[in-house]
């Protein structure tokens, strides 16, 4: 649940783009149109970027899309011009699955201060 | 009737397509015509098993899947269901909860997760149009129901015509 704290600062990434890590480790990048106390999570013009290591980041068009808040993990801003520089196609990178573990008990560090 | 095609994914990996009928606020899903695809989409696709799935809402206030039960049984499920839709009580968030997070754990730690599920979907898709021939072609009346209970939805997405042409579009 989103407390008010919380939730007043999910306001400032309204209609930003940004990426979601979902519990099962997938990144999904789009533009938030809405969410709720549950961070259920609407995204507009989203897709999925899917990690390898043996070729370039794929894309993958979702449109409109929901996101039920239990699944989500991480909400990021993301900083488009930053993204816009990048080569995606040229990255590569193990996905997040593999580090999952790592990254959960770090959130879980953090995110309880 | 103008019903929005809608995808569903189900923490279980499965993906559900078919017509909303209805959601209530809980996001418990209830769809019409309705094209399951499994976890790994490409298996559910060579099988060319055609039939809707059901989730049916046991006695025990457990949802289970009778996926073994042979495709005349799922039908009549189904109408019995839609015979008894009135008078049942709308599914109990506790207990929808408890069983999701089961599945999360036991079934979701698997690889490939992300891709694999997305081609369940495009797959599903064309299993779509695919439904509704065999409907008009002589199958009788029979509408298939599936009601998704919302703690084990993940995501939900509505396509339009811009999504229609399967496969995704790669950029």
């Amino acid at each position: 649940m989103l407390n008010l704290r919380k939730a007043r600062r999910m306001c400032n990434f309204l209609l930003e783009t940004i990426s979601i890590i979902t519990n099962d480790g997938r990144n999904i990048v789009g533009v938030l149109k809405g969410f709720d106390q549950a961070t259920n999570i609407i995204l507009d013009e989203s897709h999925e970027r899917v990690y390898s290591t043996k070729e370039g980041v794929q894309q993958l068009v979702l449109g409109l899309y929901i996101i039920r808040g239990d699944n989500i993990s991480i909400v990021g801003e993301l900083d488009e011009e930053l993204d816009a520089s990048l080569d995606l196609s040229k990255t590569q990178s193990s996905s997040f699955e593999a580090s999952y573990p790592l990254i959960c008990n770090c959130l879980a560090s953090i995110c309880n201060v | 009737m103008a019903t929005v095609w809608q995808l569903v994914e189900l923490k279980n990996g499965e993906t559900y397509n078919g017509h909303l009928v209805n959601c209530d606020t809980w996001m418990n899903i209830h769809l019409r015509e309705v094209i399951c695809t499994s976890k790994d989409g490409d298996r559910f696709w060579n099988a060319g098993m055609l039939h809707p799935w059901l989730l049916s809402y046991s006695a025990s206030g457990q949802w289970h899947k009778p996926n073994e039960a042979p495709f005349v049984e799922v039908i009549d499920k189904v109408q019995e269901e839609t015979k008894t839709r009135s008078d049942r009580k709308p599914p109990g968030v506790g207990r929808g909860r408890g069983r999701g997070r089961d599945d999360n754990a036991a079934g979701r730690p698997s690889k490939g997760i992300g891709r694999g599920v997305d081609d369940g979907g495009s797959k599903g898709g064309g299993r779509g149009k695919g439904v509704a021939g065999s409907k008009s072609s002589g199958r009788g009346t029979w509408s298939a129901a599936s009601y998704l209970i919302s703690t084990d939805i993940i995501c939900e997405s509505n396509f339009d015509d811009r999504w229609r042409p399967w496969p995704w579009v790669m950029h």
